[in-house]
């Protein structure tokens, strides 16, 4: 690859996912050359969430070290902020803007009041901290039944819409859902990237050099200046926040906050998963991770089951015969030898461009 | 082996006829221990079922041994293909898959508005589950329950329950499907039959043996309805990462299948919570949904759930969704009119805190107060948690002679059963459908 | 008053088997540095293959002293499995990566676990008798009750002890003293201890510190093993889940008793068990994980090292 096109590569590849709403016959083309339907259209959205999420998690163990193993908490608190802010049972109905606005709020101080006390407790102790606050939460919310309505979840959670005048123009060439399609795609699309330039930036920032140093050797930045305690604490309270806004925008995806157990340790582990196999602290690697974990999940696994289907037949009760059930094998497999072979992640992060920048702050 | 295991699941019953000291039977218990550890050591000639029946599971309709006519037939085809008997879900798969072709033979057209209007006029008569057809909501009329113990390893059929009209209905005006939907729309060529299930994780069983239930009876058409060709996919609602049905691919399937138009029956959902998630994505692409399992009373009937259900889940206002199950209403309710029959007077209820589980304690709590039943506890229990003994303790001061649970297998009823023994809980449980499976007789040891 | 002595009887009981995972998490964190996810699950699979032999055995329906020796050889049969399946993983996935950063080798137990998981549901879905004919496979398993839940204060009594929790508590105790012994006498548990302390000084001064790991992998395993068929025959259900849960409280007992300290182990698991009863009796069921780790969290707050994390310098 040339270096100008690797240097636009991210700018087309934005470009390509704005216009994606507008092009339907992309999905046409998708399907007539798999032979099936992809629905690429809400597999982006899942994956941009997905991605989102595991930012959040990525500022909060790729940078700062924190290994966190709650991460779903604050993805439910987002979420059910989200639910509790908009839906017609509670008097706020302040709609989807107010609800994107508000919701990482509430994450990001539950993040404070968790962080407070323990961020200074170690490693593997804030792991223990935080995998307890996930379960916590989760049973919280459900027993918490006059708030949140328990195992039902709270629904219906309204659409984001665009603009009239935006609406209107559209109107004319697209398809009425594929408009409602345009609204939440650009949203999370917005915020994706958003993001992701936030991230950009705060990796060249002196605090971003602060965490990172803080990770590599807590005694050492110490010295340097730099307080550990409150610095750890902005980055675990500020991933809690990413993760409450992609709370928000999964809600509003889904249109309801679905039930609480959706949000059980299994989730947390998986994001976690997810940095890994894209590659810890680096944003790039991350939004790959998404991409292949949700496509394995989403794309790939429910092909192979279709196609072990057609070759065995008939069936179904045996537990062998369905892909689906072959999944985690595949899956911790894939984990064991990543971490063997390629223990940077599919697209690691590249350190050169940070040593020599944390050399001349330094 | 079960005959024995039985023996030691109540041990205190033969344990009267020696009355010993209390310390000399410690010190002997634990020498015996040494080396007569077993329940074998103290073997005794097979009484059956020593305190009679403890555990009672209510389920919509019959079970598969007492069905008669073409539910009899059906069982029998189920074995002649599968080679195994079908749970209690399966004969659901089955009339799911059967409505959908029936309404595909009378509208001749594949043509989505025509199809729900056709599928909500259906009428069995004599069919596998008898006669029934649907009310105006999109419930089935049939309100017949049975009321099932456990004997030798076997659900036993006790008694039928309720029985009689469900609210809605009356005989339905049938339209002239004819003039409805598009007339120009294909009356030959593929029509595609999906269901989304929890292929994966914990229910897989139940969904697998519905899944059976659908091939049987597409399979009974000989792969043509009419001048239609067949075609069947079974999908899967659950993922790697949720390890049960998760939300994203339920809204997926249901989406993929509102967009494909060769589509045009939805059999599905297993869970209720994924129910709520695919009506309205369904809803708004006019396509027929047939549940064989779903039995949350909010998705159907209004006053019975949240204030906004079920128009939440009609955005458009039609009715596309149709099961085939009676609801936790029905159930609910006649597992309080039974217990009550039994002779009950203080049941303790519990549930797994699952949108089923609570759900169907919740009516069973209701009715229960209204005849009377004097309801001494009720609380929620983690259905990952291991073991319920301190639970069962706590129960046992309370003194009940029933214990409610509304959960299924996956949620731990096995447990819940043994773990009253275990404590020495001498009071009776009464489980509703979800744990209507031979997996749950094997998880509880009965 | 005797329902609270009954609730802590009872925690107590449960305590143990958390116990006994616990100290696998907690020897092999205490050497490696390492949370072995996968440590919960290896539980899981060791009380399948006791389900298994038990079945295969016929012990649900022999006649007392052959159970007796059957379970001592389905214990001995379990116990060898888990040690060798952990030490196997340890040498094929974990060893590679022990210069690796710290997060790669707990990825991988992560991976483990996923792998582990899979097979045990696939076990469940074989076609014996014991796993209900593996129709359901991923349904929980009937673990035969092998041994009497008669009270042995008499039918009638308030106060409940059975045999089943006497042979819990009596051979967890046995083992938990045979393995301190081990880790204070022997010259093998020196060397662990020396390890855990200090691994660059324990080579220098000569001891094999693979052998030790490896060593450390065995006991941890076989203790999982162990426990598993405790646990079957005290809690009667195994599911292809209860590596996660168990694994779950066990991470939490070694962490609530200070991870890397053996008796803190014991301690902690008893800690849980206890908890858990008495917030089942005076909270409410639908509350126990929370209680559970809500206490965690406030423990680790006011005293971040554990109950008796204080001894570090003693961990093993």
């Amino acid at each position: 690859m040339s270096p100008a096109l690797r240097r636009h590569a991210p700018l087309v590849l934005v470009a390509l996912l704005v216009l994606y709403p507008l092009l339907p016959f992309l999905d046409w083309a998708v399907t007539a050359i798999f032979g099936v339907r992809l629905q690429l259209d809400r597999q982006i959205i899942n994956v941009m969430i997905f991605a989102i999420l595991a930012l959040a998690l990525n500022l909060q163990v790729g940078y700062a070290g924190l290994l966190q193993l709650g991460i779903a908490a604050f993805f439910a608190i987002g979420a059910y902020t989200t639910g509790i802010l908009t839906v017609d049972k509670y008097p706020f109905q302040l709609g989807f803007a107010g609800a994107l606005l508000c919701a990482p709020v509430v994450a990001g101080l539950f993040g404070l009041l968790l962080g407070a006390p323990t961020i200074r407790l170690r490693g593997d102790y804030l792991a223990i901290v935080t995998l307890g606050f996930g379960e916590m939460t989760r049973v919280v919310i459900l027993n918490l039944e006059n708030i949140t309505d328990g195992p039902r979840g709270l629904n219906p959670i309204p659409e984001p819409v665009l603009p009239d005048w935006l609406r209107d123009g559209l109107d004319r060439f697209l398809p009425a859902d594929r408009i409602d399609l345009a609204a939440i795609h650009w949203i999370v699309l917005a915020a994706l990237v958003g993001l992701l330039i936030l991230m950009k930036n705060l990796e060249r920032s002196r605090a971003g050099r602060a965490l990172v140093a803080l990770r590599e050797d807590e005694l050492v930045s110490g010295c340097m200046g730099i307080d550990p305690a409150r610095t750890k604490l902005t980055a675990f309270a500020g991933g809690a926040a990413i993760a409450g806004l992609a709370g928000a925008l999964y809600a509003t995806n889904l249109r309801t906050t679905a039930e609480p157990n959706t949000y059980d340790f299994s989730y947390s582990i998986m994001v976690l998963c997810c940095l890994i196999i894209g590659g810890l602290g680096s944003l790039r690697g991350v939004v790959l991770g998404a991409l292949v974990l949700l496509s394995f999940d989403n794309l790939v696994s429910p092909l192979l089951t279709r196609a072990l289907q057609e070759q065995l037949g008939h069936d179904s009760t045996s537990v062998f015969a369905n892909f689906a059930n072959w999944r985690w094998l595949i899956f911790g497999g894939a984990l064991i030898l990543m971490m063997r072979f390629r223990p940077g992640g599919l697209w690691p992060a590249r350190k050169r461009e940070v040593d020599p920048a944390t050399k001349a702050d330094a | 082996m079960r005959a024995s295991h039985q023996e030691c699941r109540f041990p205190d019953e033969k344990g009267r006829a020696v009355q010993r000291k209390r310390l000399p039977r410690i010190a002997a218990a634990l020498a015996a221990l040494l080396l007569t550890a077993a329940c074998g050591g103290d073997k005794q000639p097979t009484v059956a079922a020593p305190k009679g029946d403890r555990v009672f599971i209510t389920f919509g309709g019959l079970p598969p041994e007492e069905l008669k006519g073409k539910g009899a037939d059906f069982v029998a085809a189920y074995k002649a293909k599968f080679g195994s008997t079908p749970e209690g879900y399966a004969i659901y798969g089955y009339v799911a898959a059967q409505v959908a072709i029936d309404a595909l033979r009378r509208t001749g057209r594949a043509d989505r508005e025509a199809l729900r209007v056709a599928v909500s006029e259906t009428e069995q008569i004599d069919g596998p589950l008898g006669s029934w057809r649907f009310t105006t909501d999109g419930d089935t009329t049939l309100t017949t329950m049975s009321g099932n113990t456990v004997r030798d390893g076997k659900f036993a059929f006790v008694t039928v329950l309720g029985g009689g009209a469900a609210a809605g209905s009356g005989a339905r005006a049938k339209t002239d499907l004819a003039t409805i939907g598009d007339p120009a729309a294909p009356k030959t060529g593929p029509v595609k039959f999906v269901s989304s299930l929890p292929l994966t994780g914990s229910a897989s069983a139940q969904s697998g043996t519905i899944v059976n239930g659908i091939r049987l009876a597409l399979e009974e058409t000989g792969g043509k309805i009419g001048d239609f060709s067949v075609a069947y996919e079974s999908w899967d609602d659950a993922s790697a990462k949720k390890g049960d049905w998760d939300p994203e691919v339920e809204a997926q399937n249901a989406d993929r299948a509102a967009k494909d138009p060769s589509i045009h029956f939805y059999l599905g959902t297993y869970n209720s919570g994924a129910a709520k998630i695919a009506m309205p994505i369904l809803n708004q692409a006019n396509l027929v949904m047939i549940s064989p399992a779903n039995t949350y009373t909010g998705l159907t009937k209004p006053g019975l759930g949240e204030p906004n259900e079920p128009a939440v889940y009609r955005p458009t206002g039609k009715v596309n969704y149709h099961r085939v199950v009676p609801a936790d209403d029905i159930q609910g309710k006649v597992g309080a009119e039974w217990m009550k029959a039994m002779g009950a007077k203080r049941v303790y209820v519990l549930d797994d805190r699952g949108l089923y589980g609570k759900g169907i304690a919740d009516v069973f709590v209701a009715t229960a107060e209204e005849l009377g039943l004097t309801v001494v506890g009720r609380e929620g229990t983690d259905p990952k948690a291991q073991e319920y003994r301190s639970l069962m303790t706590k129960i046992k001061t309370a003194n009940p002679d029933f214990v409610y649970f509304g959960g299924t297998t996956q949620t731990n009823a096995g447990q819940i059963s043994k773990d009253m023994v275990a404590v020495g809980l001498d009071a009776k449980l009464m489980l509703p459908d979800g744990c209507f499976e031979q997996a749950f007789i094997s998880a509880a040891g009965l | 008053m005797l329902t609270l002595a009954q609730q802590l009887w009872i925690g107590l009981t449960n305590g143990m088997v958390f116990a006994l995972i616990a100290l696998g998490y907690t020897m092999v964190y205490g050497i490696l540095e390492l949370i072995n996810f996968a440590h919960g699950d290896l539980f899981m699979l060791a009380s399948f293959l006791a389900l298994t032999l038990v079945g295969l055995l016929g012990l649900a329906t022999a006649s007392g002293p052959v159970v007796v020796v059957g379970l001592l050889g389905v214990v001995l049969a379990c116990a060898i499995f888990a040690a060798l399946i952990n030490r196997t993983v340890d040498r094929v996935v974990y060893r590679p990566l022990r210069n690796a950063p710290k997060l790669a080798p707990l990825v991988s137990a992560i991976g483990v676990s996923f792998v582990f998981q899979n097979l045990g549901l696939f076990w469940g879905g074989l076609p014996l008798d014991v796993m209900g004919g593996g129709l359901a496979a991923a349904a929980p398993k009937s673990f035969p009750d092998l041994i009497p839940s008669t009270n042995l204060l008499g039918d009638g009594a308030a106060f409940r002890i059975t045999a089943k929790d006497l042979v819990v508590i009596g051979s967890s105790l046995c083992v938990m003293v045979a393995l301190w012994l081990f880790v204070t006498r022997s010259r093998l548990g020196k060397a662990m201890r020396a390890t855990a302390q200090n691994p660059l000084a324990a080579r220098l001064m000569g001891i094999d510190v693979d052998r030790v790991i490896s060593a450390t992998f065995l006991i941890g395993g076989a203790l999982a093993g162990f426990a598993a068929v405790i646990y079957g025959l005290y809690v009667n259900t195994i599911k292809f889940q209860d590596g996660y849960q168990n694994g779950l409280y066990a991470f939490t007992a070694a962490v609530l008793g200070g991870i890397g300290n053996i008796p803190g182990a014991v301690v902690g698991g008893l800690v849980i068990g206890i908890v858990r009863a008495l917030s089942d009796q005076y909270i409410g069921a639908q509350w126990q994980q929370a209680v559970v780790f809500g206490m965690l969290i406030a423990l680790l707050v006011f005293r971040p090292q554990g109950l008796l994390g204080a001894n570090v310098r003693e961990k093993v």
